[in-house]
């Protein structure tokens, strides 16, 4: 993608319009008592954040991409004319933008690190960060979590969980004039019940599922079930009622489609949290400096995110989405100081993360890595490398993001201290 | 580019570079599901078989229960006619339910589960036909080459072989397409069945699914890897043993760029050493398989038996094939070797317990499956009785519970599956719910069975890929699902059924008069009928059940004046019902 010094400046202007207009725009917005809003942004196979995060100039122990160092404040940064996006990023958002750096994720395999990045857990059985902040603050919701891309854990969450599909499909349930049409040669007469029908059977399948509720479904497990069927016929219909939220099916939504529908869903009441995964394959173990352009359209896209969610309004009186929106941007892991007999970079079992939005302390970096990009000690709460501090791993980010949106971790971390040093 | 090593590390697991990336990294995650999450909504718990069922618990009905598990074994309902013969006499349920575990039904069923471990239904991969297959369209390319392994184990299941025999089978089950994906197989017969056994025709050592290429292709290795990745795919999938289950803690100095300070490591670092001594001498059994196949290698067919790689373990790890410690070369040792060890056994016992009763593999422990892992290996590795006897079972048939803290933990209600509502809709309404996607990626697409387009994701199901856990409960968009699928299926049984006047000749209408469609009488019978096949109920024509269901047709058809499409949107509210949607 081009990233011109022109659009930078454009978009800088079209960043400082949009703030400004927001604050008085108003329209149909969602109205949330609590806790904020969470995206992630999935970055799949590994980024190596040498390129951007986690400068490493000058070391004979670290492979580093040209480019120099900026600083944006106290918030250093990796840039480069060949990567514009990333310096023009954080000269427009790196006022509310943390970098976390030193994350241990312990393996060097892509579906455990993952798991652990997302989950905070080595077991496939639990739900990610996005997941438990959407079920928490507003399991009421159509989709309290709405996954527009791949990734996703929903462990015992999957009530509240909803994914679009690899080609948008959803809009082909929501839609009648979306819906597939049958092979030719097949039937092709299903009856679509008016209003008034639609409600005779909908009484009647709640009244069953009551029946259930008395019996079998008093209790428990069997209960949950029960208040899940008639909880999702509900959200299914108020699902059906926004589906002009969702772009036209049929087709893998692009990474700046993704971001137009995660803040629609999030505007308009349909969601909490959102993942967006722009399905590039960062897994360079061949031709590492590829990263560089994958950073680069990664940043446009951050952008873009950092715009839309500026430019709508909160449900907070005076406040933009972007003030009740937390965004993180993660990896499930690095990639190895030294370049491979390929060009590229292997497996690396530190990785960083990105952070703005809501509550997100401008122009910080938190934690650090040592020479060899190994993570060094830190101080949970500030966020300084402490030699008598704790090890960071994934958990500690999570427990601290969740804070930040507004849920208490101790139950999902019991005993994992919340990283704190990215809370503004 | 530089080369060195670095001065000191802090990490080290194991196979590093190795066990991670399986070429395209998306090899199942360690562990399995554990379940319940703290201050969540319950959805999961102790299996109850572990101990003495409490005496609060209410079992199915013999007709509820010959429900369940006909939707376990076979996805579709139980006939008119075994359900009535239930009622009258539950003693004839065993023999019914034995009768189900020989069909093909049960055969699409077993696939399912085996593919929840074996991963190979992805769809990542999507290409049109070429070369061989010039003209095929993707979809039917994507499905058949990816199914054989499952097609092998079921036929190994459905043969009446031990399920020993999938891992030493000398052939590959495949259709005409497979048949012409796979290099190396004898000649596919037009005029047989869809699905032949074919013999491995190029020397390969017989293993079974491990000899499939299917299963290789799915989960690659790429060339640092050294089969590691593959390695532990087969500790997982077939001994429920999970090298990636556990942190990678290095102590020691390593330069993970440098696979020679790699190969030091696993063989000098403790840490790392722990668990390369036993994996690296499973991966060595590998190296006959391709590792991976580049983009411009993807021409059909595709080969993956490379018999001049066999001793490449030398330059790569420079460990002899070895399992646990047990010596072999070949990779017929390899799944005489699996199928002898006990860790076999119990894992399958696990795997198809966890899957019928949908409770968490890591909650099904030693204790509560090793009644099953008995009967498998006492009937000569039957996993028909194996089957049999777990969805007889006191822990399959619980219903509910009268105790607070047992109901939170006693799993009733089992979800649907979507591969389960579309051979329940094509039994019983003669549905295939299907659409046409005339592109290049597209084709034929079973719409509950699909990732790319259709809704198996959306619906619950897994993708194989990224979804490797299917969801147990409903959320808006599975309800969207069983709500499309109810409409689609009421629709056309009612239209078909009510154009025969010959009831006998009907798929499920058989008691309604087509010459008055709102006779109350006949509705009635006919909703009875319905309760009892759809719900397991037997219920009176005038009971308060049937007459709820009799009350929402008269309003249809008062609301419409169309008896017809009264019974279309009557059914559609039947197939939405709650325990369609579970059973």
């Amino acid at each position: 993608m081009d990233f011109s010094r022109r659009r930078f400046l454009e978009m800088s202007a079209a960043a400082s319009a949009a703030l400004l207009l927001s604050r008085t725009a108003r329209s149909e917005t969602a109205v949330h008592p609590t806790g904020r809003n969470l995206v992630i942004v999935w970055v799949n196979g590994g980024w190596d954040p040498t390129f951007v995060f986690d400068p490493k100039p000058g070391m004979a122990t670290v492979d580093t991409p040209p480019g120099e160092l900026q600083e944006f404040g106290n918030l250093p940064v990796w840039t480069s004319d060949m990567r514009p996006a990333v310096a023009g990023f954080f000269q427009v958002w790196g006022g509310m933008t943390s970098v976390v750096n030193g994350i241990n994720v312990p393996s060097l395999a892509h579906p455990p690190c993952r798991l652990r990045v997302l989950t905070g857990f080595r077991d496939l059985g639990r739900p990610d960060v996005a997941a438990i902040a959407a079920h928490t603050l507003n399991p009421e919701l159509p989709l309290p979590y709405l996954v527009l891309g791949d990734a996703g854990f929903v462990g015992p969450l999957g009530a509240s969980v909803g994914r679009v599909g690899r080609s948008n499909q959803l809009k082909a349930l929501l839609d009648v004039s979306e819906a597939y049409p049958p092979p030719a040669g097949q039937f092709n007469g299903v009856i679509q019940p008016n209003a008034a029908e639609a409600e005779f059977i909908r009484q009647y399948v709640l009244a069953n599922a009551e029946r259930e509720r008395a019996t079998r479904g008093a209790r428990g497990y069997n209960q949950a079930r029960v208040n899940d069927f008639v909880s999702a016929l509900t959200r299914s219909d108020q699902l059906v009622t926004k589906k002009d939220i969702m772009k036209s099916g049929r087709k893998q939504l692009t990474f700046q489609e993704q971001i137009e529908v995660g803040v629609d869903a999030l505007q308009h009441g349909l969601s909490r949290s959102v993942m967006l995964d722009g399905r590039t394959n960062w897994d360079t173990h061949v031709n590492n400096h590829v990263q560089g352009d994958y950073f680069n359209d990664l940043f446009i896209a951050l952008d873009s995110l950092a715009l839309e969610l500026a430019a709508r309004p909160g449900a907070g009186t005076g406040s933009t989405l972007l003030d009740e929106t937390v965004v993180i941007a993660l990896s499930e892991m690095g990639r190895t100081p030294l370049i491979n007999g390929a060009d590229g970079k292997d497996h690396w079992p530190v990785t960083s993360a990105l952070l703005f939005g809501a509550g997100v302390a401008g122009q910080r970096v938190v934690g650090a890595t040592d020479d060899f990009l190994l993570a060094r000690k830190m101080n949970m709460g500030t966020g300084l490398p402490d030699a008598g501090g704790e090890a960071l791993y994934p958990e500690n980010l999570l427990a601290g993001l969740l804070e930040l949106v507004g849920v208490d971790p101790s139950a999902q971390y019991p005993g994992i201290t919340p990283l704190r040093g990215f809370h503004a | 580019m530089r080369r060195r090593t670095i001065g000191r590390f802090w990490v080290c697991g194991l196979a590093l570079t190795l066990l991670a990336c399986g070429g395209d990294g998306t090899s199942p995650a360690a562990g399995e599901d554990t379940g319940d999450v703290p201050g969540a909504d319950a959805t999961s718990g102790e299996d109850s078989a572990d101990a003495p069922l409490p005496n609060s618990i209410t079992y199915l009905t013999p007709t509820q229960h010959l429900i369940r598990a006909s939707t376990a074994l076979r996805g579709s309902r139980p006939s008119l006619d075994e359900l009535e013969t239930v009622a009258a006499d539950p003693a004839t349920l065993e023999g019914i339910v034995r009768g189900y575990v020989d069909t093909e039904a049960c055969g699409a069923s077993i696939r399912d589960l085996e593919n929840e471990t074996l991963l190979v239904r992805s769809e990542n991969f999507r290409m049109p036909g070429n070369g061989s297959l010039e003209g095929v369209q993707a979809q039917d390319v994507n499905t058949a080459m990816s199914e054989t392994p499952l097609r092998t184990i079921e036929w190994v299941v459905r043969q009446g072989r031990p399920y020993t025999d999938i891992l030493s089978v000398d052939v590959q089950v495949a259709n005409e397409h497979a048949a012409q994906v796979w290099q190396g197989l004898e000649a596919y017969d037009p005029s047989g069945p869809e699905w032949q056994p074919l013999t491995f025709a190029d020397g390969r050592p017989p293993a079974g699914i491990l000899s499939d290429g299917a299963f290789w292709f799915r989960h690659r290795s790429a060339g640092i890897n050294y089969h590691r990745g593959r390695a532990n795919v087969v500790a997982r999938s077939l001994l429920c043993f999970d090298y990636l289950a556990q942190d990678i803690l290095l102590e020691e100095p390593i330069d993970l760029s440098d696979p020679d300070a790699v190969a030091n490591a696993v063989v000098e670092n403790a840490g790392c050493a722990s668990c390369h001594q036993s994996l690296d001498p499973l991966a060595s059994f590998l190296w006959i398989n391709r590792q991976n196949w580049g983009a411009g290698s993807l021409n059909f067919p595709l080969g993956i038996y490379m018999p001049n790689n066999h001793d490449q373990w030398v330059e790569a790890t420079g460990r002899a094939p070895g399992y646990f410690g047990l010596g072999g070369t070949t990779m017929t040792d390899l799944g005489q070797l699996i199928a002898a060890d006990p860790r076999f056994s119990l894992c399958t016992a696990r795997r198809y317990f966890s899957y019928f009763a949908q409770v968490p593999m890591a909650e099904t422990t030693a204790q509560t499956v090793a009644s099953y892992q008995q009967v498998l290996v006492d009937t000569g590795f039957d996993v028909r009785e194996m089957s049999v006897a777990i969805v007889l079972s006191d822990a399959f048939r619980q219903s509910h519970s009268s105790d607070e803290a047992a109901a939170e933990t006693l799993i009733g209600y089992k979800k649907t599956r979507p591969g389960q509502l579309e051979r329940l809709f094509a039994d019983l309404a003669g549905l295939d719910w299907q659409t046409y996607r005339a592109n290049q990626f597209g084709g034929m697409i079973d719409l509950l069975t699909n990732d790319f387009y259709g809704f198996r994701v959306l619906g619950g199901g897994i993708d194989s890929l990224f979804v490797l856990k299917p969801v147990h409960t409903m959320n808006s968009t599975a309800s969207l699902v069983v709500q499309e699928v109810a409409k689609a299926g009421a629709s056309q049984v009612v239209s078909d059924d009510l154009a025969l006047s010959d009831a006998t000749q009907r798929r499920l209408l058989t008691e309604l008069d087509t010459s008055d469609l709102a006779n109350e009488t006949n509705g009635r019978a006919q909703l009875a009928q319905l309760h009892l096949q759809l719900f397991g109920v037997q219920e009176a024509p005038d009971s308060e059940a049937v007459s709820l269901s009799w009350n929402l047709f008269s309003e249809l058809y008062a609301h419409n004046g169309d008896a017809q499409r009264a019974w279309a949107l009557t059914l559609t509210a039947l197939f939405q019902d709650m325990r369609v949607a579970h059973h």
